[in-house]
């Protein structure tokens, strides 16, 4: 071995510029094609104009779902707004990013419909497992670059962003693109040159050791103060807050504490984890619905919110 | 605090600035401050343990040196040697001793049941027990005067870079660096950069990313496996060992590099050794290199006749694996590394001539690394197993079952994609025989292996943080 020979600084510093250089060309790479990395990607792209149009439209209800990816599967969009026996306008908007929880929720509304005020308004927030819990695992990333602004974090401190690790991983997220977007680089890069990689990362975050969809669910002691405040940010801007608790195939219990908290607060719940028509068959997996699935469970859900969409509860809303 | 963490990086950073500013005594201060909260930040109740340790190694250390006769001075050893090990003992393997005991006295009609506690494992205690014995012990051979600067010692035994996973490092090379003045150089700044870089990188991009694999493989029920399963698995974790600890060791070589230390080089290419007796040169030297000269050396070493030699390689390797863990498997992992010791040497004895020469040949050179390191990967299934019994399993499916599924293809394929770049780099560094290869280079070959390693860093780490395998231990 031999010693490091004498470096000149003007070498290291070249080494740190074209370093520094590197990172910089692959962040003005990303932020220029951000929107086609994944689907989930241009989803997220889109909200602030599902939330304009949610906002502006003048129908007899409009349905705002807030959710992740089994919301997006159960909810077939078009047919929902066929299927309006009280002869009430119906439009609906689906706000369904991947892997999102109750932070992402929060953030998303306060970024987007806070400001406006629609009195015909439901946001109805599709949830499974511990979903809606303070202690459901956060994605702080996601969270710095994608829904949160820095003053949404004191409403949050339940969830655990305000610890230094996480606030430093928030902060890293509202900086960078790339970082924010690397777990769907990462899944462009490695599905093009390894093969099998999506089955196989699919079956691998499907086992209990590496799952985190279903992180959270059966803990005990679980608090629901985002979920509160949420509940109070849909109240100030003259909506009302609906929950569905969301059909898969190995059932899931309701936190007792959850469910009076929404008795407390005067939140309807759809229980909606056993809708009838729906066999195992019409999962795409053990949790997300497919076609079939989502048109019975649409039909279910509209059925059960038949009460809240009448006309007479739009004029108590009023 | 982890490397891998940003707040480790905050603390570093506040650490590094302060310590430009300060005189050599106030370094030493900050130093051993900065040390008691990076540990106390996992748990400071047991700060207690390193202080303890601490405080008797410095008086015995002092005693020994003042005592003039022989026999006091094993007396005084005896103390240091009893604390350390009795806490090594009580925290490590009281609970292995105790269920293992029960179930022996069971066996012979005896059902005694022993208490089993509820105690947490401290971080690192392996390692700063072992560190600070060689203190004792080198100034009981005489190799090492004492210092009688308590807060400096007290540094020595909880520097912070190797606290919790090493190097292990001797008083005679750590201990005069803390005591005298350390020279700022403008190449500690360019090697500790290339430590730290490597090191992150074989951690979050190599070692991070075989765990899913690897757990994957070593929590399925083993019917439900194939042996090429079982083969890439095996694999996945032999990076994914070597990612996680020569990683944290080259991160701790390169934040003590920064601060002026010179610590121990804990890995050499590993896996291009050709031999068992290469290996354990190039793994862990450390940890090898305190077994040689504080165990094997004591028990005969190769001085007592070729038997004896070959008993005491074995019972040095044996207790070599229960320093790694509580548990059959890092025995069995031990007694196996010590059986290719052996075989190595017997073999070593009888080769001559033809054989002798074919064996040095480039080729011959080549298969006999591929070949080790076929036997390493054995090891290493020893070494991962929960137990004996899915040892044996899986070595049945291995030699039964050569079914390639989907799963074979994709962990062959993050192998190639994350492992085979790092394999093209200590390839070359090894050939070129200097360790420093990549910093003695030219610029723009540097510059562009730290980009790769800082994209690679930056949208390859895996999806959940992992902590540091040798933690444990």
């Amino acid at each position: 071995m031999s010693a490091p020979k004498v470096v000149s600084t003007r070498e290291e510093k070249l080494v740190i510029l074209l370093v520094l250089s590197v990172l910089v060309l692959l962040e003005i790479a990303i932020r220029l094609n951000e929107d086609r990395l994944s689907g989930n990607i241009s989803h997220i792209y889109t909200i602030p104009e599902i939330a304009r149009q949610a906002s502006d439209t003048t129908s007899d209800a409009n349905l705002i779902f807030l959710g992740n990816s089994l919301t997006n599967n159960a909810i077939d969009k078009p047919h929902i707004e066929t299927l309006n026996s009280s002869k009430n306008s119906i439009k609906a908007f689906k706000i369904t990013p991947d892997g999102t929880a109750i932070s992402d929720w929060y953030c998303i509304y306060n970024q987007y419909f806070l400001e406006t005020t629609n009195t015909s308004s439901f946001v109805i927030i599709g949830f499974a497992w511990g979903q809606l819990s303070d202690q459901f695992p956060i994605n702080p990333t996601r969270l710095g670059g994608f829904f949160c602004q820095i003053e949404d974090i004191d409403a949050l401190e339940a969830t655990g962003l305000t610890r230094h690790q996480q606030f430093l991983r928030f902060l890293a997220g509202s900086v960078s693109h790339v970082y924010v977007n690397r777990e769907a680089i990462r899944n462009r890069v490695l599905d093009t040159v390894v093969p099998y990689y999506k089955e196989t990362t699919q079956v691998l975050n499907r086992s209990p050791q590496n799952n985190t969809e279903m992180d959270g669910r059966g803990k005990s002691m679980s608090t629901y103060t985002s979920f509160t405040n949420l509940n109070q940010s849909i109240k100030s801007s003259n909506r009302q807050l609906v929950v569905m608790a969301m059909p898969v195939i190995d059932n899931y219990s309701i936190d007792a504490e959850l469910l009076d908290t929404f008795t407390s607060l005067g939140i309807p719940l759809l229980d909606l984890r056993n809708v009838e028509k729906i066999e195992k068959n019409m999962f795409l997996d053990s949790i997300h619905l497919n076609a079939e699935g989502s048109r019975i469970f649409t039909e279910a859900l509209v059925e059960k919110l038949q009460p809240y969409i009448s006309n007479d509860r739009l004029n108590t809303l009023n | 605090m982890l490397f891998n963490s940003f707040i480790f990086w905050i603390f570093f950073l506040i650490i590094i600035v302060a310590y430009r500013y300060l005189p050599h005594q106030g370094q030493n201060r900050l130093l051993l401050a900065g040390s008691y909260i990076f540990y106390g930040y996992w748990d400071y109740r047991y700060l207690s343990l390193i202080f303890i340790s601490t405080i008797i190694d410095y008086f015995v250390a002092t005693g020994i040196y003042n005592s003039s006769e022989q026999q006091q001075k094993k007396r005084i050893l005896l103390i240091s040697i009893c604390a350390n090990l009795g806490m090594l003992g009580f925290f490590k393997y009281y609970n292995f001793f105790a269920v293992e005991m029960s179930e022996l006295l069971l066996l012979i009609g005896l059902p005694v049941p022993i208490k089993t506690l509820n105690i947490v494992l401290p971080v690192g205690i392996s390692f700063y027990t072992f560190q600070t014995m060689s203190y004792t012990i080198d100034v009981y051979r005489g190799k090492t005067v004492p210092t009688s600067r308590f807060l400096d010692f007290a540094l020595y035994v909880s520097f912070f870079p190797q606290l919790v996973a090493g190097p292990i490092e001797r008083s005679y090379n750590l201990l005069p660096q803390i005591l005298e003045k350390r020279p700022q150089l403008k190449e500690n700044l360019v090697e500790g950069i290339y430590h730290i870089c490597i090191g992150m990188f074989k951690k979050v991009v190599i070692a991070d990313n075989m765990a899913p694999i690897v757990n994957s493989v070593f929590s399925r029920p083993v019917s439900d496996l194939s042996g090429p399963e079982i083969m890439v698995g095996i694999y996945a974790f032999a990076f994914q060992i070597y990612g996680d600890f020569s990683g944290y060791s080259s991160i701790a070589q390169g934040i003590a590099k920064l601060m002026g230390f010179n610590l121990s080089w804990n890995f050499k290419m590993p896996y291009f050794a050709s031999n068992p007796s290469d290996f354990w040169q190039r793994w862990h030297i450390t940890l090898s290199a305190w077994l040689r000269d504080y165990l094997y050396v004591p028990l005969g070493g190769n001085r007592l006749g070729k038997l004896l030699t070959l008993r005491n390689l074995m019972l040095t390797m044996l207790l070599g694996g229960l320093w790694h863990g509580a548990g059959w498997t890092f025995i069995a992992w031990g007694f196996y590394h010590g059986l290719l010791l052996i075989a190595y040497r017997v073999f070593e004895f009888k080769q001559q001539g033809v054989a002798r020469k074919l064996m040095e040949h480039r080729v011959g050179k080549g298969l006999r690394i591929i070949f080790f390191f076929h036997l390493i990967c054995f090891s290493w299934l020893l070494f991962r197993a929960d137990s004996i019994d899915q040892v044996w399993a899986m070595m049945g499916v291995l030699v039964t079952n050569f079914e390639i599924t989907n799963f074979v293809y994709y962990a062959s394929g993050m192998l190639i994609f994350f492992a085979a770049p790092l394999v093209a780099l200590e390839y070359w560094i090894e050939k070129s025989g200097d360790l420093l290869k990549v910093v003695n280079s030219h610029w723009l070959v540097r510059a562009s292996i730290y980009s790769y390693f800082a994209v690679m860093l930056w949208v390859f780490p895996p999806l959940t943080n992992q902590v540091f395998i040798y933690f444990q231990f």
